[in-house]
């Protein structure tokens, strides 16, 4: 018995030791990153190993200005918040109409909406640009909410269906024998007891909403619209040509996902264990 | 007797009212996605140079991409070891750290955490950030591979047409493992203890029971797995274009890379469309192969 | 930049009904991709200062004005030295676009080394290529390379045949491209594949510092700034970067010199390079462009913009008001200078030149192999009837 006590005692170091190693190597991208922001461009190449020394928080502040990414945050914030918001509001709905659908309807259009998720964006992109143009809607914030409304919507309907149908029948069954109609049954009944997948998709459409690089590539040009995203993947193209500025602006792009990732990991996670035990 | 097969009136109703519900997803559906897809199937049978109108030339452009464009011909290549290298190491590596990180006891929550976190991050911020790792002089892999002795810290594997894409394979794999580890850990929390403590009774050893338990059973997740990495990578634009554009030399083309450049840069619209349809088509055909072949078995198992 | 501005100010002071917004972009290879993208947004754009390696392809693809059309453009054409123009389009009749100062000073190529670090190693700057090869073992004794060249941005290797390959034809570059352009030469013929060959001898020899296949010009700057390497191949648009940069540990003494001869060449043709002004064909407001024109193309203004940026300009007349030490150091090489030549070849063409001397440059490629390849992209926009000459 104690033998196999302390075996297993090994193993677990070991297993500890493995994945701990293996923790450091994959953080230390970041870490490496978030080093080099806070050195002079003559360190990073004289002395790539060390620490800075002094460290130096004017490449921060360089890259925050010289790529104006306060405004930046501000329109991918603006974008992000009324997307999302708009993604919910059309998905709520179409979920609660494909929970309660009965065949043969409910496997058709079951069906249907899967098909936009293997249409990939980047098989539209050049119709979608010609049809913006002629619609005003190139160079604008809503031309860019369009489009990543259109993206997500299919997404959060098919994970959202899939909630709405594990809310037990009775309860609506009970709330309509009340008098409810449906818009009721959804607002006090279904949304409530969906809470955990609502928030599962919140935060799923948020972080692919804030993320996308390629919608704000083809729908904006205009400096003053780009996204955070946008400066970062142009920082060198259009902004700082002292490398460590460069290395200040991906520390502003990379530690506050990070940190709203430490503070919410419960539900990105969380939401992608119960999608996938799901499906 | 005849036993009148119509459905009762209720449901009909009641199938009508919660069409009303899905109304609106599909309309807005057919407006941003359903109509510019017509509209670029029109528009890939013309030969179009910026915004002026085109003339119609049939399936002409197809013709040129799929028999005359070496290049294009190179980004398919391209694009196609990439998704399957990608499957193989998605999966493996995956689910190699969901397998350590499930037979730990205590202490979970840390490795999860970083494994996952590079998914927050965007592709740009990936992008750019493995760009500098593979920097000549200063990149951190650069210089740990000198160190090792295996190359030249002046050197770069972005900018050798052999290494480029594996190089991009990188990062690419560091974005996305540990989603993949979420969602094996997922599968491995609904196999019943009861087997692993029946396979070692009998004596079966920790590999063993990986082959005959873990796997098989973990096969829908491994499905899952496999196409959403195929459906991420046979369209992908963003690590490769902020990394490389494309380059050097084609080497990290890409289908989508190369529909980028012959729409923005050369302004050929009618010829950057077809070859997104091709793509289209080849995205079709594959995650068709996938759905016959591993779901499949994947049910076969479960059920 | 504020003096540019200046004239812009000014500009709009004197015209109440003009206002003019300028929007920066990519000064590097992106600026073609981002520029068109612009245009094709439907966004209103009136002027484009446009480079010269773009001009051909966007006449070609009609995005911008013929100005030989506008009389009230006469004089300022007749400021700017002819020799300017002849890449401003196909036809020296038609230009399409105005060199201007305020678009951008000319430019001229030339090496730059680190006469300090000559002098630790105990050399002399090299006159051929012959003394570039001498130098490779004295500068390594102090750990150093002859030349690094930031092949890592594509657009950076074009300088490279045009150091190498006028001076293989004679010092007839411009004739010679016509004639590759036309098909009388081919791309995988014997000229071209010495360029190409000449090319992979400096990384082969040494003179071409290992790893320059990978750099960055940011890179280039830095190592040339250290001490890593003796000498670099750029522009005179890159004396701020290389005057401002991070004193070298065993100091740096700036000075310039000539392109070192190939073969058995009698001179060096440096590369005049230069930005223009060109109005877009989608203008709804020519005429306040035009006199933006002509604004900036007064010799007084041009005079003063120069002096304030001491900076070479297009019109002769101007460039007496040069006083700063270097930029009077690189005067003298104007005169042999020509046009660079991947403004003349197709961009399709020369974006697979720059890929090929890149993977020269690494020493991935035999350059018969990368001549092959340019031929064969030049066939094929053949075929496909977007070459400049059917």
């Amino acid at each position: 018995m104690s033998r196999l006590l302390h075996r297993g005692a090994r193993i677990q170091l070991l297993l500890h030791a493995s994945l701990a190693c293996l923790s450091v190597i994959w953080a230390y991208p970041v870490i490496w990153t978030l080093t080099n922001s806070l050195k002079t461009t003559g360190e990073l190449y004289s002395a790539p190993w060390s620490l800075p020394n002094p460290p130096r928080l004017e490449n921060i502040a360089n890259a925050w200005m010289q790529g104006q990414l306060g405004l930046a945050l501000l329109n991918s914030a603006y974008v992000t918040v009324v997307s999302v918001s708009l993604i919910l509001l059309f998905a709520a709905p179409a979920a609660f109409g494909f929970a309660r659908l009965k065949l043969p309807l409910h496997a058709v259009l079951g069906l249907a909406i899967l098909v936009p998720l293997m249409i990939p964006s980047e098989i539209i992109m050049v119709p979608l640009f010609v049809m913006f143009r002629v619609l005003g809607l190139l160079n604008t914030r809503e031309g860019l909410i369009s489009l990543e409304v259109a993206s997500g919507v299919a997404f959060a309907s098919v994970v959202l269906t899939t909630f709405f149908r594990a809310v037990p029948r009775d309860l609506e069954d009970a709330a309509r024998i009340d008098g409810a109609h449906s818009a009721q049954v959804l607002r006090h009944i279904i949304l409530p007891l969906a809470g955990p997948g609502i928030a599962a998709v919140t935060v799923f459409e948020s972080v692919f909403v804030w993320n996308d690089y390629f919608g704000p590539l083809i729908l904006i040009q205009k400096p003053e619209l780009f996204t955070v995203q946008l400066t970062i993947g142009n920082f060198s193209n259009f902004y700082a040509t002292d490398q460590v500025v460069l290395f200040g602006g991906l520390a502003i792009a990379v530690v506050p996902p990070l940190v709203v990732f430490a503070l919410l990991q419960r539900s990105f996670t969380d939401g992608l264990t119960i999608g996938a035990s799901r499906y | 007797m005849v036993f009148a097969a119509t459905k009762p009136r209720r449901v009909h109703l009641e199938n009508a009212r919660n069409l009303l519900w899905v109304l609106p997803v599909f309309a807005l559906l057919a407006g941003v996605l359903v109509y510019p897809l017509a509209s670029g199937l029109l528009l890939s049978l013309q030969r179009t140079t910026g915004s002026a109108q085109g003339e119609f030339v049939g399936l002409e452009n197809y013709v040129e991409a799929v028999y005359g464009d070496g290049t294009f011909h190179q980004a398919v290549g391209n694009t196609v070891a990439f998704t399957v290298v990608a499957i193989v190491l998605q999966t493996g590596v995956g689910l190699l750290l969901a397998v350590l990180i499930s037979e730990v006891r205590r202490g979970r929550l840390p490795y999860r955490m970083i494994f996952f976190a590079p998914v927050v991050l965007s592709a740009a911020a990936v992008g750019s950030v493995w760009q500098w790792m593979y920097a000549p002089y200063f990149g951190l892999f650069t210089n740990a591979l000198a160190a090792l002795g295996l190359t030249e810290v002046s050197s770069s594997l972005l900018a050798s047409q052999s290494t480029a894409l594996w190089a991009i394979m990188g990062a690419f794999v560091w974005r996305w493992a540990g989603f993949n580890t979420v969602i094996y850990l997922a599968g491995m929390q609904s196999i019943p203890k009861e087997y692993y403590e029946a396979a070692m009774i009998e004596g079966a050893g920790g590999l063993r029971r990986f082959r005959h338990i873990t796997w098989p059973l973990l096969l829908p997740y491994t499905y899952t797995v496999v196409l959403l990495t195929t459906m991420g990578t046979l369209r992908i634009f963003d690590l490769m274009w902020i990394m490389t554009q494309g380059g050097p030399a084609h080497a990290t083309e890409t289908i989508a890379t190369y529909i980028f450049t012959t729409a923005f840069r050369f302004l050929r619209i009618g010829y950057a469309q077809s070859l997104a349809f091709v793509l289209l088509a080849l995205v079709a055909l594959l995650t068709l192969l996938l759905t016959l072949t591993l779901r499949k078995r994947a049910n076969q198992v479960v059920g | 930049m504020a003096p540019r501005k200046h004239v812009v100010t000014e500009f709009m002071a004197k015209n109440p009904d003009v206002t003019m917004e300028v929007r920066a972009l990519p000064s590097n290879i992106q600026w073609d991709r981002v520029a068109r993208t612009t245009l094709l947004a439907g966004e209103q754009v009136d002027l484009v200062n446009i480079n010269g390696q773009f001009i051909r392809a966007w006449v070609r693809d009609g995005l911008l004005n013929d100005l030989s059309e506008d009389a009230q453009l006469k004089p300022a054409f007749g400021s700017v030295d002819p020799s300017f123009l002849a890449a401003q389009s196909d036809d020296p009749t038609h230009p399409f676009a105005l060199p201007l100062t305020h678009a951008s000073p000319v430019h001229v190529t030339a090496f730059f080394y680190n006469k300090a670090l000559l002098d630790r190693a105990g050399l002399q700057p090299p006159k051929t290529l012959d003394d570039m090869q001498a130098m490779v073992q004295p500068l390594k004794s102090v750990g150093a390379v002859p030349l690094v060249h930031p092949s890592g941005d594509v657009g950076w290797n074009p300088l490279l045949v045009c150091w190498i390959q006028p001076m293989l034809v004679n010092n007839q570059p411009m004739e010679f491209t016509q004639r590759t352009m036309k098909g009388e030469v081919h791309y995988n013929g014997p000229e071209w594949i010495k360029t190409f060959e000449t090319i992979a001898n400096l990384t082969r020899d040494g003179v071409l510092g290992a790893g320059s296949g990978a750099l960055s010009v940011d890179a280039a700057y830095q190592l040339f700034n250290q001490g890593k390497a003796a000498m670099l191949y750029t522009g005179s648009w890159s004396l701020p970067a290389l005057s401002a940069g991070t004193p070298a540990a065993g100091g740096m003494d700036l000075h310039v010199t000539g392109l070192p001869l190939v073969e058995n060449a009698q001179k060096a043709q440096p590369m005049i390079a230069f930005n223009s002004y060109a109005i877009a064909a989608a203008s709804k407001n020519k005429e306040a462009a035009i006199r933006w024109l002509t604004y900036t193309a007064d010799p007084v203004v041009d005079a003063q913009l120069v002096e304030k940026l001491q900076a070479f300009s297009s019109m002769p007349a101007s460039n007496s008001g040069i006083k700063d030490p270097i930029s009077r150091e690189v005067a003298p090489w104007f005169k042999d200078g020509i046009v660079p030549l991947d403004w003349l070849w197709e961009p399709e063409v020369t974006t697979e030149i720059q890929n090929q001397v890149q993977a020269l440059v690494k020493g991935d490629t035999p350059p018969a192999a990368a001549a092959d390849a340019v031929q064969a992209r030049a066939d094929a926009l053949r075929r496909e009837g977007r070459s400049y000459y059917k």
